[in-house]
């Protein structure tokens, strides 16, 4: 994974724009797919590998800022703007939202270079992370709804004789179901199943 | 014994038998003469032969029958007829004793002549007999009878009148007149002693006292009588009871008497017409009347028609006739000429009289004298019978006219309604001799109408007044009421008529008319707006107040100007051909603004509509002008345009600013490929090995970008000259020519198809060069970037010139990219579609277009994109 070749977006509707990051890239070794519109961009099958998109912020058909409010809830590789403006306030705006970098017309290559690997370790590390997530949701599809139950009172640390009075059931029980738990969540210890039980954003039990 | 008489012959045998008869013979000749008297004869008369012959055996007549006797003797020898009379002789001892004295003729043969044998005859006995039967009779005759002597002795009264007096013979022969009424007494015996002494007949009424003591009326008549019971004459008298008849005589006498006084006093007479006969029978008094003339035949009809005056007379005389055929009551009234030219008036009326068959028996009437009375009325009289004539005409004329009449008295009372008034009212003529206090009159009006009317009949001059009347379903309806008086010959008042008529329709028109006028009227006066209306010529006619108060002229000042007088002279000859085109129907209205020098030397700014309003049959055409004053307006727009001028300013540098913003963009893109084309090149150049080709390639772009963005910035510094505002005429076609040059080395102008078509033949406006070359590029560089996105279709850009009306060129700008979503909206300052733009773009334009006194403005086209239309004015003269 980690070896994966990245591929760089580039997506400005000004020609010459285009050829000369084209080039730039390429001489940095990059994968490049350059696009003229958002739209473009939008309907493109893009490859399964870690990206980054360059993306001028004055597009015709939508603004730069729209499109990143737009791509945020999908998964989109990260974003670094580049724009022949550069007003302050769309800066920090873009920044905000979660852009990597913003940079204006003309700009140097150090700079665009350094925050493209910014943004495809950006990307890779995301990348990672959701295919973790992916892996976990799969387990915890197999739990039963009663262990799913269960393990809300167990990542909450209650003991077993607890969770079995709550719910009206025999501490022996409870003793199965989070052995099952354990097994089908593949975690190794208590503490790990609390971090799976996190990341896949499961609630604990409350406390009374 | 006998001798011939005077040479007469007689017989001897006839004297024989003669002498022998017992008998008084005597022998007459044809002329009466005795010749021969018997010896008897004159033994009884003891008269000789020769007094006795002739004549003079007359002698021994008795000297009261004498003249009888010879009358009677003569009258017989000329009928040469046997006759018989009574005579007393004297004998010869000097009485007298009646006889009967018997003629009759017979034939000598001898002489041939005609002789007469006389034979007087003793006839005492029988007349003493006849007496005392005369007596018997007499008695048994139920009347007064009394037998005087010749010298008025009373001899004889019957039974009766001895009865009826209470007396007997004798008492009555003591006193023949006791029983006499003192009264008529004196009468009574003038009358008798003339009648005793003439002998002639006595008729004498009087009143006699009866046993019982009671006067009654009794009727006498006396006749001398011969009585042969002597040869005396007596008096007969009968005498009969009239007392009743008479009483009632008297009675009717008087009332006789009363009825002629009556006729006399009244002036009628009777009269009486026998159809049968053809006989009329008048009165005294008609006859006095009609002054009949005693040698006139007033028996007959004819007369007393002659009598009717020749105009009267066909009249009258065709009404008796058709009465007297239709036997119905007769009256007519009539002049009557009299003998001596006097003229009277005459009324008759006659009753017919019939029988049981219904034949015509009598017509019996009466005639009566009006002559004064028609003296004093005649001309009224005529005039009020040709009134009452005409009146009946009028009722007649006035039941059929479609109009409401009633006739009053002359003081005012309601005497005849017709027919559709009744109709109209659904009251009667006695409800409506009222209408003063009823409520056929509207309450409201009848004050009014009650005053007008009473000084109208006051005064006797004709009266009009409107009212409403009640219809008979209680609606109120407005007449119009004429009231006028009728007037005789003299001039005098006899009545009033009222003549209503129907003009409640015309009245709410009017009112609606009013109260509309009214309306209007009030819109004119009260207008805020200031409204002058002038002939063709452009002379005042009417002006209100707003308007008055605008030029400070009165109303009756303004009417001696015409409104060009008023308006600044550099505005008239423009609005003379406005008014001109206007009145000639080339056009339905103008709107102009220009100057007006008021009153007081000061000038205002108006903006005047003006309309020609069409004339009609009663009004000639005028036209009208609502003018209401700009001239704060028109300091206000000064202010604006010098406001806009200087936003203009404010703008040119807002524009730079954004200029600034777009030119960096314009120039930035090439910039940082040129720096980016840079850093490619290096590294394609300190790659192991080089790679030469990619970095020459990416050399070559440098030098292609670098020269866009000098490109750009020299489009910019060209479009960024600083000058002043400076007009002149300009070629619009020119201008568009210079823009479009400037746009096509856009990048956006890429793909895009340019459709571009200019009338030729506009005429140029009056323009600063550099404000319209922005203007276009303005617009065209909003369409074009309008069009930058559009995918799918042709880009298409269209210019267009025209010439629009007289005096404006058009220039439209027309593409069809994305659109606006309001193209108002687009216009505010501010508003953009545009990231980093100041949104003043569009704003800019149309300040620029208000300073050139042009429109702008932008549509949606019905496809894609928008259209923006220039207007400009062709104008010569700079305005202020």
């Amino acid at each position: 994974m980690t070896t994966e070749r990245p591929v760089v977006f580039v997506v400005d509707d000004d020609a010459r724009v285009r050829a000369a990051l084209s080039s730039l890239l390429a001489s940095a070794g990059l994968d490049v797919a350059v696009f003229a519109s958002a739209t473009a961009f939008l309907n493109a099958e893009k490859p399964d590998a870690p990206a980054c998109l360059v993306l001028d912020l004055e597009l015709p058909d939508i603004h730069g800022l729209d499109l990143q409010k737009e791509l945020a809830e999908r998964h989109a590789p990260p974003i670094v703007f580049i724009t022949g403006h550069g007003d302050v306030p769309s800066s920090v705006r873009a920044m905000k939202a979660g852009a990597v970098e913003f940079l204006s017309k003309p700009f140097g290559d150090e700079e665009l270079l350094r925050a493209i690997d910014a943004a495809v370790a950006l990307d890779r590390a995301e990348r990672l992370r959701r295919s973790e997530r992916m892996a976990l949701e799969d387990r915890y599809e197999r739990l039963t709804p009663r262990e799913r139950e269960v393990l809300t009172f167990v990542v909450a640390g209650f003991a077993n004789k607890e969770t079995a009075a709550d719910l009206g059931t025999s501490e022996i029980t409870i003793g199965v179901h989070r052995g099952q738990i354990m097994r089908k969540m593949g975690a190794r210890s208590l503490a790990e199943l609390i971090r799976f039980s996190d990341k896949l954003g499961i609630r604990p039990h409350d406390r009374v | 014994m006998i001798a011939s008489v005077a040479g007469y012959p007689v017989d001897d045998h006839v004297r024989a038998v003669l002498d022998a008869m017992p008998t008084l013979v005597w022998v007459a000749d044809a002329d009466g003469a005795a010749i021969y008297l018997s010896r008897r004869w004159l033994e009884y008369t003891g008269l000789s032969a020769h007094d006795a012959s002739g004549d003079g055996w007359t002698s021994a007549v008795h000297h009261d029958d004498i003249d009888r006797v010879t009358d009677y003797w003569r009258a017989v020898l000329a009928s040469r007829e046997p006759g018989e009379v009574n005579v007393r002789l004297r004998r010869f001892d000097g009485q007298y004793r009646p006889f009967l004295f018997c003629a009759a003729p017979f034939h000598h043969v001898s002489s041939g002549q005609a002789r007469w044998c006389v034979t007087n005859i003793d006839i005492d006995h029988l007349l003493r007999s006849s007496g005392r039967q005369v007596h018997a009779i007499v008695d048994n005759i139920p009347a007064l009878i009394a037998i005087h002597s010749r010298s008025g002795e009373l001899e004889y009264s019957s039974r009766a009148a001895q009865e009826s007096r209470g007396q007997d013979l004798d008492e009555m022969k003591q006193s023949p007149f006791n029983t006499v009424h003192p009264d008529d007494l004196p009468a009574l015996i003038d009358t008798q002693q003339r009648s005793f002494t003439t002998g002639e007949p006595l008729e004498f009424e009087l009143r006699l006292r009866r046993a019982d003591g009671v006067y009654r009326w009794c009727h006498m008549r006396s006749v001398l009588v011969s009585d042969d019971y002597d040869g005396a004459a007596r008096w007969y008298t009968v005498g009969t009871d009239i007392h009743d008849r008479k009483t009632a005589e008297d009675a009717l006498r008087r009332s006789e008497t009363f009825l002629l006084e009556v006729q006399r006093l009244s002036r009628t007479g009777g009269w009486r017409f026998d159809p049968a006969t053809g006989v009329v029978e008048s009165s005294p008094e008609i006859q006095r009347a009609y002054a009949v003339q005693p040698d006139e035949d007033f028996a007959h009809p004819p007369f007393w028609f002659d009598r009717i005056h020749p105009d009267d007379r066909p009249r009258v005389q065709a009404l008796f006739e058709q009465c007297l055929h239709a036997k119905t009551e007769y009256r007519a009234g009539y002049r009557i000429v009299l003998p001596d030219g006097g003229i009277r008036y005459q009324y008759a009326t006659g009753h017919p009289v019939t029988n049981d068959a219904g034949h015509l028996v009598e017509f019996i009437g009466a005639s009566m004298d009006m002559t004064e009375h028609w003296l004093a009325t005649t001309e009224r009289g005529f005039a009020e019978e040709a009134l009452r004539e005409s009146e009946r005409k009028s009722r007649l004329v006035v039941d059929s006219i479609p109009g409401l009449v009633a006739l009053l008295t002359a003081d005012g009372k309601v005497e005849f309604v017709n027919r559709q008034i009744l109709e109209y009212t659904g009251r009667t003529l006695e409800e409506l001799k009222r209408w003063g206090t009823g409520d056929t009159v509207h309450a409201e009006d009848r004050p009014r109408i009650t005053k007008v009317f009473t000084q109208s009949i006051a005064s006797g001059s004709p009266y009009e007044i409107e009212e409403r009347l009640r219809r008979s379903d209680g609606v109120y309806r407005w007449f119009q009421n004429n009231g006028f008086p009728l007037r005789d010959t003299s001039g005098d008042i006899v009545g009033w008529c009222v003549l209503l008529t129907d003009i409640d329709d015309r009245k709410r028109a009017e009112e609606a008319l009013y109260r509309s006028e009214e309306r209007w009227r009030a819109v004119f006066e009260n207008s805020a707006i200031g409204v002058a209306l002038t002939d063709p010529s452009g002379r005042f006619l009417a002006t209100n107040s707003a308007f008055q108060k605008m030029l400070g002229y009165t109303d009756e000042e303004l009417r001696a100007f015409t409104f060009l007088e008023l308006t600044q002279e550099a505005y008239r000859e423009w609005n003379s051909q406005l008014v001109t085109e206007l009145l000639g129907g080339q056009r339905r209205q103008f709107q102009i603004e220009k100057q007006y020098r008021r009153k007081d030397g000061a000038f205002i700014w108006v903006s005047n509509n003006v309309s020609l309003v069409p004339g009609t049959t009663s009004m000639p055409r005028f036209l009208m002008a609502l003018s209401e004053d700009i001239t704060k307006r028109k300091h206000a727009e000064a202010t604006l345009r010098r406001t806009q001028a200087e936003l203009a300013q404010v703008a040119r540098a807002a524009s730079l600013g954004e200029m600034t913003a777009s030119i960096a963009h314009e120039v930035n893109q090439p910039l940082a490929a040129v720096v980016t084309n840079g850093h490619a090149c290096l590294r394609w150049l300190s790659a192991s090995p080089p790679n030469l080709p990619k970095a020459a390639g990416a050399a070559q772009r440098i030098v292609k970008d670098g020269k866009d963005a000098g490109e750009v910035v020299r489009r910019v510094r060209a479009l960024f000259k600083r000058s002043p505002v400076e007009k002149v005429q300009l070629d619009l076609g020119e201008v568009i020519g210079e823009v479009l040059r400037l746009v096509d080395s856009y990048p956006a102008r890429q793909h895009v198809v340019l459709d571009v078509v200019l009338d030729p033949d506009l005429p140029s406006v009056f323009a600063d060069r550099i404000q319209l070359q922005q203007l276009m590029l303005n617009l065209m560089v909003n369409a074009l970037e309008a069009l930058e996105p559009v995918t799918g279709r042709v880009k298409q850009l269209s210019v267009r010139s025209t010439r629009a009306e007289l005096h404006h060129a058009v220039i439209q700008i027309s593409d069809n990219g994305i659109g606006l979503d309001d193209p108002r909206v687009a216009f505010e300052p501010f508003v953009t579609t545009k990231p980093e733009g100041m949104g003043l773009g569009l704003a800019i334009c149309r300040s620029i277009v208000a300073a050139h006194r042009g429109s702008l403005s932008a549509e949606r086209n019905a496809g894609f994109g928008t259209t923006f239309t220039v207007t400009l004015p062709i104008q010569t003269v700079e305005t202020a």
